[in-house]
């Protein structure tokens, strides 16, 4: 006993006990992750559906501009997705059920409304966010593209 | 018989039983209606067979309310402005009749069924084809034209009907001049209908031409059909015994002018197959019997659920749009720099991948929109004096910024119904601005200021077009018109008048 006062006992066991928690601890996040969308992989996944991606990524940049989008690839599409899950869409469909989600998406947009305006052009608010998409993608890969 | 006032000698008195005052569409109709009955008819027009400049100038006037041009909007010699008609014809739709409660001083006192008969003649008349103007099937020339399949419920393909157009005054000319029972009087301008001292009867028109001439035709019945702007005038300055004109105990007569306001290029659309579209959208396409053309228009039940008011919309092809084009091409407008991308995300998530550069087709548009009946929109005189020293027109046209939010509000509902279908995306050229300061256009359609009412105190003329008050005293033509709708009025206008014509040779069957 020391003047310091008592230093509770550490036993073995206990010593094991703490190391399994943080090995469990560290392990954590990774395993959360696997229980969140990968929006990145979304995002690709959508890139392959346009016919042309630098067009939209065009559009996109001037959307950004216009209206208030998200300008970050992640983002983005976690909001596509929302979209396409409220249309019945799985991540795990397949393109082609992709695609048909896409279209559901845009078709909901102008039933409800919920349209954005680029120079007159009334775009669904899906396709807008989709180019949005498409021009951080670019963006991304290539920082000094314009596209104008 | 033809007869040119300025013959006639100073002085003349020639009783009659019926003078129709203007011989234009609504007058010669009339008159038409009347040949081979025993009922002896003066035509009275003001000018010629053929253009006068001097006569025309007799339109002149004020336009103090949005600009609009007095003297070009219509022609004043035999044939009215049927001489410069573009010949599109379509009935009104049933709840143009009707009382819609977001359509301040809306609700004709007759109904579109009442109607419908004399519309069939009227196409008759205007020498349009079949009574088919929202047959689908009647159109698809054998199951190869189809509307566009537009979702939602909101917009929908309808068709107008061209006349060639008919003008009056050459085709039905011969008829008119061989009637013996219609004296035509050419060159002879009404300076005033005149009452009896109670007002309640029309005694006789005080005729002039402007060769100094004047003459007195006593009529038993009267139609004044003179257009939807001379009406006004015409009965305002028939003014000495009832002082305010001619039944106008009331103020009503000139009040609710309306036009058609239109605008061009009010939207742009991108189809990505042009292909889908049917001949007659694009252009006037013979077919079955009949020149069309299809529109666009919105359906009745969305008006009514939407509470809006109507527009009808063409559209025609503009320009190819193509993912190969040289890069060194100008766009040809603002924005077009954009269209191949747009078309590009069509193809990417609504409508089939292209398979080759063509990549869609630019459409133009045009349209016309209802506005709404407002008595502060009105014709009265001016204190400027014509050649024949009478009070010209002032015009005070006025439109609510309610017509325009309208408008735009439909133009959106086209954008969303082309969205769903997904083959097509709108542009909204039309200006998002807070008044119609500027003219935007309008159709020379005049309509509303001797408008239709049961009550007098709303309406100038009652169901029968009868003034109310007196007992005969008639009027014909778009003037009488209680609300606009978005369409062409003549074939209205013609329907009208057959209807008229049916109803005063009844009264001379029983007794006049």
């Amino acid at each position: 006993m020391s003047e310091h006062g008592h230093h509770p006992a550490i036993s073995r066991r206990n010593v094991l006990i703490l190391g399994g928690v943080a090995i469990v601890a560290s392990a954590l996040p990774a395993a959360f992750h696997t229980f969140e969308p990968d929006n990145g992989a979304l995002a690709d996944r959508l890139a392959t559906l346009l016919a042309d991606k630098h067009a939209a990524a065009r559009l996109g940049a001037l959307l950004a501009d216009a209206v208030n989008l998200p300008r970050e690839t992640d983002a983005i599409a976690a909001g596509i997705g929302i979209r396409l899950t409220s249309v019945g869409w799985h991540r795990d469909g397949t393109p082609d059920e992709l695609r048909d989600a896409l279209a559901a998406s845009v078709r909901q947009d102008y039933v409800k409304g919920d349209m954005v305006s680029l120079s007159g052009w009334q775009l669904a608010r899906t396709s807008a966010e989709l180019c949005a998409l498409a021009a951080s993608m670019v963006n991304e890969k290539n920082p000094e593209e314009e596209h104008g | 018989m033809f007869i040119d006032g300025r013959q006639v000698p100073d002085g003349t008195i020639i009783d009659t039983d019926i003078a129709i005052i203007g011989a234009g569409a609504a007058g010669i109709t009339i008159a038409r209606e009347l040949i081979g009955t025993d009922i002896s008819v003066a035509l009275i027009e003001s000018g010629g067979l053929d253009f006068e400049p001097e006569t025309q100038e007799l339109y002149d006037g004020e336009s103090v309310g949005v600009p609009y041009e007095l003297g070009s909007s219509r022609l004043r010699y035999f044939g009215g402005s049927t001489n410069h008609w573009g010949g599109w014809c379509r009935p009104m739709q049933p709840i143009d009749f009707e009382e819609r409660s977001w359509v301040p001083h809306s609700g004709w006192p007759i109904t579109y069924d009442e109607l419908v008969p004399f519309y069939e003649r009227a196409n008759v008349v205007a020498q349009v084809g079949p009574f088919r103007f929202n047959d689908t099937d009647w159109w698809s020339n054998g199951g190869q034209y189809a509307p566009l399949p537009l979702p939602g419920g909101d917009v929908e393909t309808r068709w107008f009907e061209y006349s060639p157009p008919t003008r009056f005054g050459h085709v039905y000319r011969k008829a008119i001049e061989k009637a013996p029972n219609i004296k035509t009087y050419l060159h002879s301008n009404v300076a005033e209908i005149v009452p009896d001292e109670t007002a309640r009867t029309i005694d006789h028109l005080k005729v002039m031409t402007l060769s100094g001439v004047k003459f007195t035709i006593r009529p038993k019945l009267v139609i004044l059909a003179t257009g939807g702007i001379e009406n006004a005038r015409m009965l305002l300055m028939s003014n000495s015994v009832q002082k305010v004109g001619l039944g106008n105990g009331r103020d009503v007569v000139g009040r609710y002018f309306m036009e058609h306001p239109h605008i061009g290029q009010p939207v742009q659309i991108l189809l990505t197959d042009p292909a889908v579209v049917a001949p007659y959208y694009k252009t006037y396409t013979k077919l079955n019997g009949a020149q069309i053309r299809a529109v666009f228009m919105f359906t009745d039940d969305y008006l009514r659920r939407t509470r809006r008011l109507g527009t009808v919309i063409t559209f025609s092809e503009w320009k190819l749009i193509r993912s190969d084009a040289s890069p060194d091409e100008k766009p040809d407008q603002p924005g077009a720099e954009l269209e191949p991308d747009l078309l590009q995300m069509l193809h990417s998530t609504t409508a089939k991948p292209a398979d080759g550069p063509l990549l869609g087709m630019r459409y133009g548009s045009g349209c016309a929109t209802e506005q709404t009946p407002n008595p502060l929109s009105r014709v009265t005189l001016s204190k400027e004096k014509d050649p024949l020293g009478l009070p010209r027109t002032r015009l005070d046209w006025r439109l609510n910024i309610e017509d325009r939010t309208n408008l735009r509000q439909n133009l959106e509902t086209l954008a969303r119904a082309f969205g769903q279908w997904g083959n097509g995306t709108v542009r909204i050229m039309f200006k998002d601005k807070p008044d119609w300061d500027e003219a935007e256009g309008w159709g020379n359609h005049h309509m509303g200021t001797t408008r239709m009412a049961n009550d007098p105190r709303k309406g100038v003329v009652d169901a029968d077009c009868k003034v109310h008050g007196i007992d005969n005293l008639y009027v014909a033509g778009s003037s009488v018109f209680t609300t606009s709708a978005t369409i062409n009025p003549t074939l209205t206008i013609l329907a009208l008048a057959m209807r008229l014509s049916d109803h005063v040779k009844q009264k001379f069957v029983g007794g006049a």
